[in-house]
């Protein structure tokens, strides 16, 4: 086995063993049934006390052959409204850069509280689509509401 | 902070400090006085502080002076002989703080200044343990050199006082765990860990002499130390694993497992084997294993078990459940042979342990451990059993039945309890039931693997039995079960019959009886049943109908509106063929909901988006137009109303009762005195666009059908061009009166949109005159939106359908793009539209060339030079489709021979300035993220131009260029890079490192 699937499967352990409240995270199955431990879906559920409480958004992991060395790929299917949020759905999150905060020894449940982190505390230095990021920064009333849609679109129970 | 004290002069304003320091002052003065006494240690008085602190009488002065001592050892290097003089010191002061009543913290502190010694002069002080242990028993410290291997240690410590065992204990469990932490490859401290190994038989000496008494009296305290003390060797030695060491070890673990039964040492010794079996199995030999399992099958074993299935969830019983928990994870190879009789017993006990009394998470804790324990068996057993090496198996017949009874204790347990009990749990006990249940459900998903078809059956046996038991919360379980493995279903193994048993029961008939009958929760996990195995639908057309009828009979339910809308939209577009004769009923059902004052919009949304879907389908266009006309006829009633309200003066107030309001108002925020009348208009439009964009998307051809449909002749119809000519009015009418407000822009781009990647005529998809006009009209709000959609209408342009019309499309909507960016005060006044317009020309540039090269001179410099000062600029957004642009610009290419002319002498014009931009950002005044887009055109422009280097070593040697950081032979260097990578990938790193560089190698992690 890969040192890519070893530490997969530790990660499953280790999340099975201990995740956060209201997350979720899973290897998705392929066409014949089988596990496909180099891609996770997971549920991001919005923070306590925050406009996007209420809400849990599905979101893709796809890990790298040359993971750990290489982090993840996260991606918010369908994609989310948000500064940080590409177009694509793909995440932009230093922890996620290969070149910047990436880490081999950050864990599954660190990726995925950092990104419920930044549901709500957007980084307004890189932002990745000009809808969500333009809003935030001039219309926050209109921002806010376009965030409240999206929760009720995608509720957590 | 500039205000430091000033550091004491004498012994008494040292310890006066010292005492301030653990006394409750603000944070700055306990900094302001920790950094004093820092200064104090790090002088050259420190030494001498210590040894005068160490004499004064006082717990934190003397804890100061050892915590000196040990900052002294770690920062200063001594000769042996002054290093041995603080060592025969240090165990002096040691011996007297065990007779002068210190506390244990000046003990401790001691005994890690003793370690921290060890850590730097191991070479002095071989048998540190056994030397320590003598001196101790003598109260003095004891000249080394006496110490030798042959003196009887056993009796020693045996007449050691639990003061000077607990010390030597710390000093054993520190060593441990300090030395652990130093860098075992670091050819400086090799022999450290040699010679910590020498001191592993003197430890062990110690930690039996506590462990297995000579005399019946066992002394707790001694007793419990010892055994935190082989928890830090446990670890020493899984981290840095010797043979010898190990087997030293191994020895204690019998005792240790003896421990158990003492009261007052159970949960210290539960957590370090539970720990030990968890991390290290190898650990543990096959006579440990025995005598593990013996335990087990103890009567004390037996009883702890009971005490916890009958609900003591106490710490110490849910340890026990752990620790079983951590031997099976240790037996799991051995548990799948089901002739062992012995591991099987206790797979049977495993299984037993999902039975214990109470609610997953809310009250049972050991519930979730223990799945997890079955999901890994199961797992395993999956990989075992479908791996390549199956028939090396030393067992034919896996554990089945004792998978199965989990599979029956499980959904037993995920059972709902009364609402009462479930409101009275807080949220965490809530969200974590939650989660047992998401548990079950991969625990289920992985037996499936190797059950298969028995599986289904049983959920669907237990949902018949619960329906004529009308038990509820079994229906519920039984169909969240169910309905978790619809993920396995895949084609080829369907499962139809037995599905057929559910979907043909009384079920459908049971629900929609509403919830008089069933429970609301069970009703939505049935209905998100149905959802799940949309398939089966698809396949079961007979069932169909009864399905749907529930689901709209659900929508109206203000707890079921949002998962049943859902699945009806999910239903109907998966199975539009099939429901295309039944579009008159739909459309009666939609027209029904409509008088339910409490319909949600966005269940509203995807009821009106799941008809559009099967509108789709529908054979001939006249079908469609007439069934489309038929909606819009129902949302023109909210359009309608909105326009009154909207006319009516600006203080006009409306009654919050009036019905129209409840459609302006979700029930949740409906108001409860009169509200203004604009209001209201403006939330009616809004909803009546949402219905129009859901309406679009829902008649949008679906992307995975066959296209084996014949293909509607191109040209409209008579009929089309009425649904366009209506629609259209409503667009135009609503923008026209709130296209202040974002969400209506918004909803209106959206409905538009929808259209442009249709490829056949519809009823959204408008002329593309139509479409130029809307845009180029006034909008009073979010222009940006409205640019963006011009960008997605450029593109779609070059599909065959609007071919024709791209060139003077594109010739209405660049001169309206161009105005608006010509009236921004400066290119990132509003970074949005800047970017949205440049992606506009962008997208013109790659398509259609002469189009834009058609544009008067003026215009065209116009655009060129906003989008280098996009380029030039910090907005990153507007940055990257700046760059997008050039690198459009510099790969343009047209047939046309005048259009290539032209587009050769912009590029000569352009160019220089192109490569100064690109020189000046990569030149350090991009920030790190910017750079991979920056690249692009550059790579680009290597690639097409020859000029290129010329221009860009004319570019880095710029007086301008915003590094000094850099010589010349390195910008040289670097377009030697550039040219000879000819625009390949390696050119990103070529150009990150230049940055780099350029800023400094400083901002290396920073950015």
């Amino acid at each position: 086995m890969s040192l890519c699937t070893l530490r997969l499967g530790e990660e499953r352990k280790h999340w099975r063993k201990d995740h956060p409240f209201g997350f979720w995270a899973r290897p998705v199955k392929n066409a014949q049934g089988v596990l496909d431990l180099k891609t996770w879906e997971c549920g991001i559920p919005g923070k306590e006390k925050t406009i996007w409480e209420g809400g849990l958004f599905k979101m893709t992991m796809t890990f790298p052959d040359e993971y750990p060395t290489k982090p993840p790929k996260c991606k918010f299917t369908p994609p989310l409204f948000h500064p940080n949020v590409y177009p694509s759905g793909t995440v932009c999150l230093s922890i996620l850069n290969e070149d910047d905060g990436w880490r081999p020894a950050i864990t599954i449940k660190q990726i995925a509280l950092g990104v419920q982190d930044l549901l709500d505390n957007p980084n307004p230095d890189s932002p990745a689509q000009a809808e969500a990021y333009n809003l935030f920064k001039k219309d926050r009333a209109e921002y806010e509401k376009r965030v409240k849609r999206e929760v009720r679109s995608n509720p957590a129970t | 902070m500039e205000n430091n004290l000033p550091i004491p002069t004498t012994l008494p304003g040292v310890e006066h400090l010292i005492n301030e320091l653990y006394k409750p002052n603000p944070p700055e003065t306990i900094s302001q006085i920790q950094e004093a006494l820092q200064r104090l240690q790090k002088s050259p008085q420190g030494w001498q502080l210590a040894q005068s602190l160490l004499a004064r009488p006082g717990d934190n002065i003397k804890f100061f002076g050892a915590l000196t001592i040990i900052v002294k050892l770690n920062t200063e290097r001594l000769s042996d002989d002054d290093a041995l003089s603080v060592l025969q010191n240090l165990i002096t002061w040691l011996v007297q703080s065990l007779s002068d009543g210190s506390g244990p913290i000046v003990i401790r502190k001691l005994c890690s200044a003793l370690v921290t010694y060890y850590i730097h002069y191991s070479h002095t002080w071989t048998k540190c343990l056994r030397h320590l242990i003598y001196s101790l028993g003598r109260d003095a410290a004891v000249p080394i050199e006496e110490i030798g291997d042959a003196l009887p240690l056993d009796q020693v410590i045996s007449e050691l006082s639990t003061q000077k065992f607990l010390a030597a204990s710390w000093f054993a469990a520190t060593l441990a765990e300090e030395t652990e932490k130093v860098d075992t490859k670091s050819t400086k401290y090799i022999s450290l860990h040699e010679r910590v190994l020498d001191n592993a038989n003197d430890v062990a000496a110690l930690m039996a002499s506590a462990l297995v008494p000579l005399d019946e009296a066992s002394n707790i305290p001694s007793q419990r130390e010892a055994i935190n003390c082989l928890q830090a060797w446990f670890l020493y030695a899984q981290r840095t694993p010797k043979q010898p060491l190990i087997q030293i070890l191994q020895a204690l673990v019998q005792p240790l497992v003896n421990c158990l039964l003492v009261e007052d040492l159970y949960e210290t010794t539960v957590e370090l084997l539970t720990d030990t079996l968890s991390n290290w199995q190898q650990f543990f030999t096959r006579q440990h294993i025995n005598s593990l399992y013996a335990l087990f099958e103890s009567e004390w074993a037996q009883q702890r078990y009971q005490d916890l299935l009958k609900g003591d969830f106490d710490f110490d019983a849910v340890q026990f459940g752990l620790f079983m928990l951590a031997f099976g994870d240790a037996q799991m190879v051995e548990m799948m042979d089901t002739t062992d009789t012995r591991a099987q017993a206790f797979l049977a006990g495993l299984a037993g342990l999902l039975t214990a009394r109470g609610h997953p998470a809310a009250e049972d804790k050991i519930f979730v451990p223990a799945l997890e324990l079955w999901s890994a068996f199961v797992e395993n057993l999956v990989d075992t059993l479908y791996s390549e090496s199956t028939n090396n198996l030393p067992w034919d017949k896996p554990p089945l039945s004792q998978v199965m009874q989990v599979v029956s204790h499980s959904w037993q347990k995920i059972q709902y309890p009364s609402p009462e009990v479930y409101n009275s749990w807080d949220s965490t006990d809530k969200a974590g039931f939650g989660d047992a249940r998401k548990d079950v459900a991969d625990f289920l998903q992985a037996v499936y693997t190797i059950s298969g078809l028995p599986l289904i059956s049983f959920f669907v046996n237990l949902i018949l039995r619960a329906l004529s038991n009308s038990a509820w919360a079994e229906l519920e379980a039984a169909s969240f079960c169910l309905g978790a493995l619809s993920d396995c279903f895949s084609e080829g193994n369907s499962y139809d019959d037995a599905l057929t048993k559910v979907f043909g029961s009384s079920l459908f008939d049971l629900l929609r009886q509403g919830q008089n009958i069933i429970p609301v929760r069970s009703r939505q996990t049935c209905l998100y049943l149905i959802e799940r195995y949309s398939e089966y639908f698809v396949r079961h057309a007979e069932y169909l109908p009864a399905a749907l009828n529930l689901l709209f009979s659900a929508v109206a339910d203000r707890h079921l509106a949002l998962p049943s809308s859902k699945s009806i939209f999910t239903l109907c577009s998966s199975c539009r063929k099939l429901l295309t004769s039944e579009i008159d009923a739909f459309l009666e059902q939609y027209s029904a909901l409509r008088n339910n004052q409490d319909l949600d919009s966005l269940a509203e949304e995807r009821v009106i988006g799941a008809i559009a879907a099967i509108i789709q389908s529908l054979p001939s266009e006249e079908h469609k137009s007439n069934a489309v006309r038929r909606l819009l006829a129902m949302v023109g009633v909210d359009v309608s109303a909105c326009l009154q309200f909207k006319s009516t003066h600006g203080n006009t107030l409306v009654d919050q009762n009036d019905p129209m309001v409840f459609r302006a108002f979700d029930i949740s925020q409906r108001p409860t005195s009169p509200i203004l009348a604009h209001e209201v208009a403006s939330l009616l439009a809004i909803r009546a666009l949402r219905c129009l964009c859901s309406v679009a998307k829902g008649l949008q051809a679906p992307v995975d059908l066959d296209s084996d449909d014949e293909s509607t002749l191109a040209g409209s119809s008579r009929d089309l061009e009425q649904v366009h000519a209506d629609i259209t009015e409503i667009l135009v009418q609503l923008k026209d009166l709130f296209s202040n407000n974002a969400e209506v822009v918004d909803a209106i781009c959206t409905i538009l949109r929808a259209g442009f990647s249709e490829s056949d005529p519809g009823p959204f998809v408008f002329p593309s005159q139509t479409v130029t006009e809307l845009i180029i009209s006034n909008w009073q709000s979010r222009i940006a939106t409205v640019v963006n959609t011009a960008s997605a209408f450029a593109s779609s342009l070059n599909a065959g359908r609007f071919k024709q019309h791209a060139v003077p499309t594109l010739g209405a909507l660049l001169p309206w793009v161009f105005n608006l960016l010509h009236q921004l005060p400066d290119p990132e006044a509003d970074p949005e539209l800047s970017q949205y317009g440049i992606e506009f020309a962008q997208r013109v540039l790659s398509r259609r060339p002469e189009v834009l090269i058609s544009q008067t001179p003026n215009v065209l410099e116009f655009l060129f030079t906003f989008a280098m000062k996009l380029l030039n600029g910090n907005e990153p957004l507007p940055k990257a489709a700046a760059a997008e642009f050039w690198t459009t610009f510099v790969t343009a290419k047209s047939d046309d021979p005048n259009v290539q002319s032209t587009l050769n002498d912009a590029m000569l014009h352009f160019g220089p300035q192109l490569s100064q931009s690109l020189m000046q950002n990569i030149g350090g005044r991009a920030s790190r993220s910017d750079l991979d887009k920056l690249s692009d055109p550059l790579k680009k422009l290597i690639f097409q131009h020859v000029h290129a280097s010329k221009w860009l070593e004319a570019a880095l040697n710029d007086p301008n260029f915003p590094s000094d950081k850099v010589s010349s032979e390195d910008k040289a260097l670097f377009v030697k890079k550039l040219v000879s990578l000819r625009g390949g990938r390696a050119t990103n790193q070529v150009v990150r490192d230049f940055w780099l560089a350029c800023r400094g190698s400083n901002y290396a992690y920073a950015s």
